[in-house]
């Protein structure tokens, strides 16, 4: 796939969660938590180092065929059995809330199992057409989203008050730096780069726009807080599931033109497919490891079953999403995100090989 | 009823899925992989059909590490 459309998908995986349960504002510092998000910058794009690093060891191989290379048979499919799990836990927690949001709202009598497995059914479809149709469909609904909420921001202008921002200081630098390590935690983005970029062409002159993704990806986040904080306030913010619909729903072109949530809904459940098709690909490829196959197609089904089935049990309330994201999920994606690479890049360091190139056939 | 339906759709999609992978020349490796995850997929959502007590990861995860995730992100 092209570096571009990679780039794309990539930074539209890490701000679709603003559209449904925005996380961010789960963050400890509160209404100073874009500051906090700004800031996460820093550490999110030292870890992209990290994972490009990796791969300039080993071109060509995907992340779970390092791993196996670097710690043996036994440990690595075990490792990638548990990073398969993760995969399809955090596509589980995506369609779990791309389902509340859409059951509460806009399709209140349809069964839950009725909208996941729908969805489910488009992506299985694209994860087996291929990684390729994925990253071009993302640019094009990327850039339909872009227009959709610029157009919405526009009309929200009005409706900003200056003082729901207001004051700034004094910032709390406990709560900041624990909110600073929260949003960081949140750039799940890490471990998918890792296993899809050598499906891509990645070169030098694109290092440096590649660097960029995660200030761009905090940017428009942050911008998008602090237009829900501008409008909403924190405190009313703070008490909603799904702040940005609610900030949506405030939008309107005078009298004739209103209530563009269910039309604005159906544009973010396309980005919550590109989120979920995404974990959904690195699940398949590290099972595709363990088991040592060629092609990761054959499990699509069966796993696509297990993930549809997971994100009917996953969560019973919102706050017990809440609980768990700023909670254990929390410690868990520092571990898969940041740990894990920065570990084996160490391994591949100290053993000071190159390992083989991959198989042909490889960047489809 | 709706058991036996999803049951017997399993085993539709397990025909046409290993029909694919004999099409795209998929060996034993390919099938013997289809057929074990296709049994704990049929088993999970069994499973869940039948309200029966099935392990919850992001439960298990918060149990294990949700007291290290409050110390570094206290909740107000």
């Amino acid at each position: 796939m092209s570096f571009q459309s990679f780039l794309i998908w990539m930074i539209t995986m890490r701000v679709t969660p603003i559209f449904f349960s925005f996380p961010e504002f789960d963050a400890p510092a509160r209404e100073d938590s874009w500051i906090a998000l700004l800031l996460s910058t820093i550490p999110v794009t030292l870890a992209l180092w990290t994972v490009v690093s990796l791969t300039k060891f080993s071109p060509g191989r995907t992340l779970s065929e390092m791993i196996e290379a670097r710690t043996g048979k036994l440990l690595g499919s075990l490792i990638n059995i548990l990073l398969a799990g993760y995969f399809l836990l955090e596509a589980a927690i995506s369609l779990w809330e791309l389902d509340e949001v859409l059951v509460t709202t806009v399709l209140v009598r349809t069964p839950s199992v009725a909208v996941s497995g729908a969805m489910m059914i488009v992506v299985i479809a694209a994860v087996r057409l291929g990684i390729e149709p994925i990253s071009r469909t993302a640019v094009i609904l990327a850039g339909g989203g872009i227009l959709a909420v610029g157009f919405l921001s526009l009309l929200l202008l009005p409706e900003i008050r200056i003082n729901h921002v207001l004051p700034i200081f004094p910032i709390d630098p406990r709560r900041m730096l624990s909110s600073v390590i929260y949003h960081a935690s949140l750039a799940d983005l890490l471990i998918v780069v890792a296993y899809l970029i050598p499906y891509t062409t990645l070169r030098a002159p694109e290092h440096r726009l590649f660097y960029l993704t995660p200030a761009i990806a905090n940017s428009i986040i942050a911008a998008a807080m602090l237009l829900v904080i501008a409008v909403l306030s924190f405190p009313l913010a703070d008490n909603l599931n799904f702040e940005y619909l609610s900030l949506i729903r405030e939008a309107s072109l005078g009298r004739f033109l209103e209530r563009f949530d269910p039309l604005v809904l159906t544009g973010w459940t396309v980005l919550a497919y590109l989120r979920v098709s995404a974990l959904l690909l690195c699940a398949l490829l590290s099972l595709a490891t363990v088991f040592g196959l060629r092609d990761y197609r054959a499990l699509s089904v069966p796993v696509g079953i297990i993930l549809l089935t997971l994100s009917l049990v996953v969560f019973d309330t919102f706050p017990a999403r809440e609980f768990y994201v700023t909670g254990g999920g929390l410690v868990l994606n520092l571990i898969v995100c940041y740990l894990l690479p920065l570990v084996l890049l160490l391994l591949y360091r100290a053993k000071g090989e190159r390992a083989e190139p991959a198989p042909e056939g490889r960047g489809q | 009823m709706f058991l036996l339906a999803l049951i017997a759709s399993f085993g539709l999609v397990a025909y046409f899925e290993y029909i694919r992978i004999r099409r795209f020349h998929g060996g034993a490796r390919e099938l013997a992989a289809f057929v074990l995850m296709m049994i704990v997929a049929a088993l999970y959502a069994v499973a869940v059909i039948l309200d029966w007590p099935v392990p919850n990861p992001a439960w298990i995860v918060q149990e294990t590490l949700g007291g290290i995730g409050e110390w570094i992100a206290p909740r107000s």
